[in-house]
């Protein structure tokens, strides 16, 4: 989240799409109901008439993986309506750079795209310069070639016609959500947009979230108390599994993982350190190169120096794509002969699962480290496949305590980092991940020390110097080390301000630095107090990065000349008084502490700028395009370019231009895949308990009553549903609450599937991930859940 | 301890998560039902409640309102009257089932015969038989935790503030505010069952909810409160059921209802 869950409380208006709060953050969505008691409107767009629709003023549905044709077209209509907050566009974005005349879109397809490769080459997308090197821009936003109206002219296509026949949605229900959410256009105004997997899992999942970022940013919604973009996360503490480099491309602190071509520290340090020759952008990654040497002085102690490159070339470099679906293949291929399963159960989660589970029984060994036996610890009797007797794998389980039995932090949506306490112990032989984590890493140190090995080096002097507590590791010197401190005086830092990148410091995750400093475990404080400001900052209530910003991009609320857009809600301002007349922000943690006239507000970007057009950062378009999902119902109405062309393909979908309708004859239902509030991801927590299987007790297909009558389905009947991946047998929940899309002056049908049922547990049922498919998307690699096509028929067991 | 303690459910500020129907359980140390399949309309399950089941959250969907999809929510519970059926038609000597002197209405099990007099004519079809025990059992209030401060479990756990606990005057007086805004809205439970500790916001009206008009005293007019469907609203008014529960009946006919409802209940 830029903002945080309180904040939500601030909007005057609130959109959720690609999200189902009410469902899934049950707890959270009493900010949102807060927000409408203070007045504010609440908009959900969805496929589903979900739990969040029901509690909202407005609802429009729309058809799987159709949501850059909607937003684009909101976009429109603020751009063409001049809904959008002009004085902040002309301030705080790119809206006025002149961009390459090279740059172009033909046919759905972006300058510089290479077919073979399936990928783009970004030179042409790219700002004119001058002489000196610094943007062209035009203040007044008339060029042609300005990002403004090329922006203008990429969204002009998606007229409300458009929207309606490519979204399956009225026109007036389109109409009357852009006119609600753009009026927090007006200088004052607040809009926040809470999403989560729902707009992601899509092989246009990033430009979807891009689509709402360039929105908000037009409306100058970004920065501002009741705003932002918000990602609302499905775990408890994957916003902190992110941070701290869970995902294959990234290093703690989102550094990045370094590549074959960095063959020494400078080349990578040259690669990723952004430079501007803009005196107005404070490009705060120029400090690249010290959180990366104060990140190696963190994993290789002594042993990195500034001789040999500060042991650079111990970190792995990365050879390609290894997100989850990549490894799988892998897999696949025999290419991993062992795996760790930490709390994680793709026997269930991952897509496509049969083809996931037949890869984990190309593994040698498995560890599933979990509160209960998974389906993925017990793939070996997988009930769908072969005989438990054929699979050679070895199968280890790890008890795991939960988190009420261990210490440590938590952070939330918001970038809070909230310490707890452990409650209880562990029930009979758990331990915490830690625990485990400690005992495998000293026992490899212990046999590459002594039985040497091929790469011994990283391993061996892999600083790890956590001992004490009652465990034998102490959660909070790792927390201390995280934090960072310097190395000559042992001081713990107080921000990433005082990181060196001489190797004098060291710092496990330079964005939580100041999080356990020399005043204590700032994590744990627990003062309710709010801020001058009174918008619910709550700055002294656990901690949250960067730097205690409670919400990001904050110098954005204010005009150029530090006056907040909206005085009432104030997020920062500058007062010139302040520090004997030098002048001084009052209120939130500002983007830095230059006067506002200095900088530009958006310090993590070179161009110190939101970006309307990106020339960087995107692989897959500078604008949002619409495309239509892997396998569909319809042609492309935009262009001829009927997907999206560098979607991550490891299966070659079915469907194609020649085999299109023939295709959907044989498949010719949408089907998308959701959570419920009474069972949780893979389920094993939910699953398990009685109570939770008293409320969903089975796994069900959601389907109209057209689709059932059609079929002579009644409510509660056993049905079949088949894709080219599998099929799965569930019950029948006829409802109102999903309806059929026109499409092509037709009738499409849409089902929907909870993905929490697997084979082991109190409550069992057919993963709905059999159905899905091994692609996703673009930047993230994340997998196509969210839409894929079907049939469904009655019969079965179920 | 309040002086009068009750409970507040505003079924518009509900999302449906059914914590409290957990909490409940959980509190209480009741079974889950494990019936393999939604029992009730939309995902409600078990059907209603039961001697294990005290509170139900019932989920309604499909309803139009002014051309709107309405996914509606409510508790089924014991409304806790203040006239309570289960008390005046008590054959245990003492009674088994009683008001306390904070408005609870319970009933103790040792006392308790296990005749069902409660259950066949209690106008919300709170308390039920168990089978295990073979006594009526029902919604305690959480007596036990408001005895050392603490709200019911079911208001505890409410994320969305729809169930609210407090002094039954100042819930009166945030209730009667709700209501006011809606055309059709009334405060259920102000008047009805003698003026219950259960309050209801019900904004589209009585009928919509099932809830009889007058559900106090002696014979038992029961509501429609064992149907699967609910009339749509705005057009027709007052289908089957909800007429029969606005009307007192005779003993006669009372004994039909009740096959009537057994039969559903089977079903």
């Amino acid at each position: 989240m830029t903002n945080h869950w309180n904040d939500i409380a601030n909007a005057d208006v609130v959109m959720i799409a690609g999200s189902n709060p009410a469902s899934n953050h049950p707890i959270a969505f009493k900010h949102i109901l807060e927000a409408r008691k203070r007045g504010a409107r609440i908009i959900t767009i969805d496929p589903r008439f979900t739990r969040s629709a029901n509690r909202s003023d407005l609802y429009c549905k729309l058809r799987p993986g159709t949501d850059i044709a909607f937003v684009n077209g909101m976009i429109r209509y603020a751009l063409k309506n001049k809904k959008y907050h002009e004085a902040y566009v002309k301030w705080a974005t790119n809206a006025s750079f002149l961009l390459s005349p090279d740059f172009k879109l033909t046919d759905g397809l972006f300058s510089g795209f290479d077919a073979e490769k399936r990928a783009y080459d970004l030179t042409s997308w790219a700002y004119q310069k001058d002489e000196a090197g610094q943007i062209r821009s035009d203040p007044t936003l008339q060029a042609p070639d300005c990002v403004f109206q090329v922006l203008k002219a990429h969204v002009a296509r998606y007229t409300p016609e458009t929207v309606a026949d490519v979204c399956g949605c009225e026109m007036k229900d389109f109409l009357a959500v852009s006119e609600a959410f753009c009026e927090t256009g007006q200088p004052g105004k607040s809009g926040t947009m809470l999403y989560a997997m729902g707009l992601t899992q899509h092989t246009v999942g990033s430009q979807n979230v891009r689509a709402w970022a360039i929105l908000q940013t037009l409306l100058g919604n970004m920065g501002i108390a009741g705003g932002g973009i918000n990602a609302m996360r499905g775990e408890s503490n994957v916003q902190g599994s992110t941070d701290f480099g869970l995902l294959f491309h990234i290093l703690p602190g989102y550094l990045q993982t370094p590549i074959a071509a960095d063959q020494l520290l400078a080349d990578y340090i040259k690669r990723c350190t952004p430079a501007t020759k803009d005196p107005t952008s404070a490009n705060w990654l120029q400090n690249y190169p010290k959180y990366i040497v104060s990140h190696l002085k963190a994993m290789y102690g002594a042993a990195a120096t500034k001789e040999n490159d500060f042991c650079f070339n111990w970190l792995p470099k990365r050879s390609g794509n290894h997100s989850h679906m990549a490894i799988f293949e892998d897999m696949d291929k025999g290419r991993i002969k062992g795996a760790f399963f930490f709390g994680q159960n793709p026997a269930v989660g991952g897509p496509d699962t049969n083809r996931e589970t037949q890869a984990l029984a190309n593994l040698d060994w498995l560890v599933a480290v979990d509160l209960w036996q998974t389906e993925t610890a017990n793939f070996w009797h997988h009930p769908y496949g072969g005989p438990p007797a054929d699979v050679r794998t070895e199968v280890f389980l790890l008890p795991a305590s939960a988190s009420f039995e261990k210490e440590g932090s938590i952070s939330n949506s918001g970038r809070w980092a909230q310490w707890r306490y452990k409650a209880v112990e562990p029930l009979g032989m758990a331990e915490s991940d830690l625990w485990i984590l400690d005992h495998l890493v000293r026992e490899l140190k212990r046999l590459y020390g002594t039985e040497g090995g091929r790469f011994p080096d990283p391993i061996v002097n892999l600083a790890w110097d956590y001992e004490g507590g009652e465990e034998g590791i102490d959660v909070h010197k790792v927390a201390r080390e995280i934090n960072g401190y310097d190395d000559t005086t042992k001081k713990q830092v107080p921000s990433f301000a005082a990181l060196k990148d001489d190797g004098t410091t060291v710092c496990g995750n330079w964005i939580y630095a100041g999080s356990y400093t020399d005043a204590g475990n700032m994590m744990a404080r627990r003062d309710p107090t709010d801020a001058a400001n009174r918008i619910g900052l709550y700055p002294k209530w656990a901690w949250c990065w960067p730097v205690n910003r409670r919400i990001i991009y904050n110098r954005a609320s204010c005009d150029p000349d530090g006056v907040p857009w909206n005085p009432d809600k104030w997020v920062v301002k500058w007062d010139p008084t302040a520090n004997e007349g030098k002048g001084g922000w009052l209120g939130d943690v500002p983007d830095g502490p230059w006067p506002p006239q200095d900088k530009r507000p958006f310090i993590m970007r070179p161009e110190g700028v939101a970006c309307l057009f990106a020339t960087s950062g995107m692989v897959d378009g500078p604008l949002p395009e619409h495309y239509e999902p892997m396998e569909s119902v319809m042609r492309n109405r935009l262009s001829s370019t009927q997907n999206n062309p560098a979607a991550v393909l490891f299966q070659v979908p079915t469907q194609n231009a020649e085999n299109f309708e023939e295709f959907l004859e044989k498949y010719p239902i949408i089907a998308t895949t959701h959570r419920l509030s009474e069972h949780w991801q893979a389920g094993q927590m939910t699953r398990n308990i009685t109570l939770l299987n008293e409320l969903v007790p089975a796994m069900f297909v959601k389907m109209s009553l057209e689709l059932a009558e059609r079929l002579g389905i009644k409510n509660g009947d056993s049905v079949v549903v088949s894709s080219p991946r599998g099929r799965i047998e569930a019950r029948a929940h006829v409802t109102r609450r999903i309806q059929p899309f026109r499409v092509n002056d037709r009738s499409v049908e849409c089902i929907a599937l909870p993905w929490h049922f697997g084979f082991i547990g109190e409550s069992t049922g057919a993963p709905a991930n059999r159905l899905t498919g091994h692609w996703g998307d673009a930047n993230t690699s994340i997998p196509e859940y969210k839409v894929f096509l079907c049939n469904v028929q009655k019969g079965g067991t179920a | 301890m309040l002086k009068n303690p009750a409970i507040l459910y505003d079924p518009l500020l509900c999302t449906g998560c059914r914590g409290c129907q957990v909490a409940c359980k959980q509190w209480n140390g009741l079974q889950g039902e494990s019936s393999g399949w939604f029992e009730g309309p939309s995902y409600t399950n078990p059907k209603w409640i039961s001697a294990n089941t005290w509170l139900l959250l019932q989920m309604h969907e499909e309803t139009i309102l002014d051309g709107k999809l309405v996914w509606a929510f409510t508790q089924r519970r014991c409304h806790h009257c203040t006239d309570p059926t289960c008390v005046s038609l008590c054959p245990a000597e003492p009674k088994a089932a009683t008001r306390n002197e904070y408005g609870v209405v319970s009933i103790d099990p040792a006392l308790c015969l296990g005749c069902g007099t409660c259950v066949e004519n209690c106008p919300f079809g709170a308390p039920k038989l168990s089978e295990e025990y073979a006594i009526a059992r029902k919604c305690t209030m959480c007596m036990d935790r408001q005895k050392v401060g603490k709200k019911p479990a079911c208001v505890t756990t409410c994320p969305s503030g729809a169930t609210l606990f407090g002094e039954r005057e100042e819930l009166v007086r945030i209730g009667r505010a709700r209501v006011r805004k809606h055309k059709k809205g009334i405060l259920y439970g102000l008047r009805e069952g003698g003026g219950s500790s259960v309050l209801y916001v019900l904004p589209y009206g009585r009928e919509y909810e099932g809830f009889p008009e007058n559900p106090q005293s002696g014979i038992g007019v029961i509501g429609s409160l064992h149907r699967e469907t609910r009339p749509a609203l705005g057009g027709i008014s007052g289908a089957g059921a909800v007429v029969l529960g606005s009307v007192a009946l005779g003993l006669t006919k009372l004994a039909e209802r009740k096959d009537k409802i057994r039969r559903e209940e089977m079903e």
